[in-house]
């Protein structure tokens, strides 16, 4: 081991716990009302019906033909820019989600260590897959039609949390999410 | 005697300090919140009375003061320690099934670089001189892992962490990393002044940062979540998991 890395490695303990310690200060607490919880809930996949639109093929097959190259490509670049806005409303939204999952097991009097760690596996997971997805988009690989598919599941997991959450708050018996994705 | 008249200087200011410290700990009622801390800055007082007594007595460069420095190292490092884990306890015990999960796994951690500080001692030649650094080193390694895991816990399920809190915790991680590094260099550097200034700049840095901790009264102590029960764990968490796993797979397919 050198000099030089046992002092790097002091920096990266040095930084991490100052990170650790003070960038947690500015998220809430464990006991946040039923307002803030709401919060929480996917707002972006609301859009969705729009954001379809713009992922069919008929805008394009319509201006294939119709509108000068430049258009198209202006057109091409516009929508590109919209859903890699949406693409990370998306991912904002299955944090706020991922958020909510950790709030309920942090108020949850016992945790299986076999679920704790696989939401935690899907959390890096997703954020690879993210990133990597953002790329695509940007090289103009990425099938619209997936992207649409990927949407709706997000919009399904917001509707069964809302319904959890409503649930917890008025004390009405759970009836249970749908299996089916 | 033969310690400067600086060091003496420097040595009665820290003493001054650290009763300071307690006597404001102890004003602040700290002793209800984290008792180890409070324990280990009334040894840290005693610490430095014995040590002048000591001194006085046989003299600083005796064999006597040598272990009788060792010993009370070794008493602060376990007590730093014992303050780390309370800490991890004061704020995630609130939280049942989050402490359950975190407990075995910062004790496993602990254990694990317990082992892997013997396993750096192998070898070494049985004197204290070279034992006792690497030995120490150790130690504050596993007070920065177990304060590092604990924290990582509560950045993960978004547990806040009260700011005297912070500060105190802050301080124990800076003194322990600055101690770690400190005896890694020391066979390089081979200059024990230089390793001994480094080792006191930590700590006056560490009773800074504790000072700032208890400079204002404490805050009120927050009251306990109301928790779920775990039939509502059981029944929500498995399939939120599944929507995720599900979500990531539909991912993985646009790769395909």
């Amino acid at each position: 081991m050198t000099m030089t890395l046992v002092f790097l490695m002091a920096i990266i303990f040095l930084v991490l716990l100052i990170w650790l310690l003070w960038a947690q200060q500015g998220l809430p607490s464990t006991q946040v009302s039923a307002l803030e919880i709401k919060k929480l809930l996917p707002v972006h996949c609301q859009h969705f019906p729009q954001v379809r639109r713009l992922l069919g093929t008929d805008d394009e097959k319509f201006l294939i033909g119709r509108a000068s190259r430049n258009t198209l490509k202006q057109w091409r670049t516009e929508r590109n820019r919209i859903l890699r806005l949406y693409l990370h409303g998306l991912a904002e939204d299955f944090q706020h989600l991922q958020q909510l999952a950790r709030l309920i097991s942090a108020l949850s009097p016992e945790l299986e260590r076999s679920q704790e760690s696989e939401l935690l596996l899907l959390g890096l997971q997703f954020r690879v897959l993210y990133r990597m997805t953002l790329l695509r988009l940007t090289l103009r690989t990425l099938p619209l039609e997936e992207t649409a598919r990927l949407t709706e599941l997000v919009v399904q997991l917001g509707l069964e949390m809302q319904r959890f959450l409503d649930h917890m708050a008025e004390g009405r018996p759970y009836v249970g999410i749908t299996s089916a994705t | 005697m033969s310690l400067t008249v600086l060091s003496l200087v420097h040595w009665a200011l820290i003493a001054c300090l650290e009763a300071a410290l307690l006597v404001l700990a102890l004003r602040r009622k700290l002793r209800q919140r984290l008792p180890f801390f409070v324990a280990y800055l009334a040894v840290l007082v005693l610490g430095e009375l014995g040590a002048f007594s000591i001194y006085q007595i046989v003299g600083f460069k005796s064999k006597t003061s040598f272990y009788a420095f060792w010993i009370l190292q070794g008493i602060f490092v376990l007590l730093r320690a014992a303050v780390v884990y309370e800490i991890c306890r004061s704020i995630l015990s609130p939280l049942e099934g989050v402490w359950r999960l975190a407990k075995p796994l910062l004790l496993m951690m602990g254990c694990i670089l317990l082992g892997a500080m013997l396993i750096s001692t192998r070898g070494t030649p049985l004197s204290p001189v070279k034992i006792i650094p690497l030995g120490q080193r150790g130690l504050e390694l596993i007070i920065v892992g177990l304060l590092i895991g604990g924290l990582a816990f509560c950045r993960y399920y978004r547990v806040q962490v009260e700011n005297y809190v912070a500060w105190i915790a802050l301080g124990l991680g800076i003194h322990s990393i600055i101690q770690a590094t400190d005896n890694t260099l020391l066979p390089w550097l081979n200059h024990f002044a230089l390793w001994a200034a480094l080792s006191h700049v930590s700590f006056d840095i560490a009773l800074i940062m504790w000072g700032v901790a208890l400079w204002k009264p404490l805050p009120a102590p927050r009251p306990a979540p109301i928790l779920l029960t775990s039939s509502e764990y059981q029944s929500l968490t498995p399939q939120v998991t599944a929507r995720l796993r599900s979500l990531n797979t539909r991912l993985l397919e646009m790769w395909k």
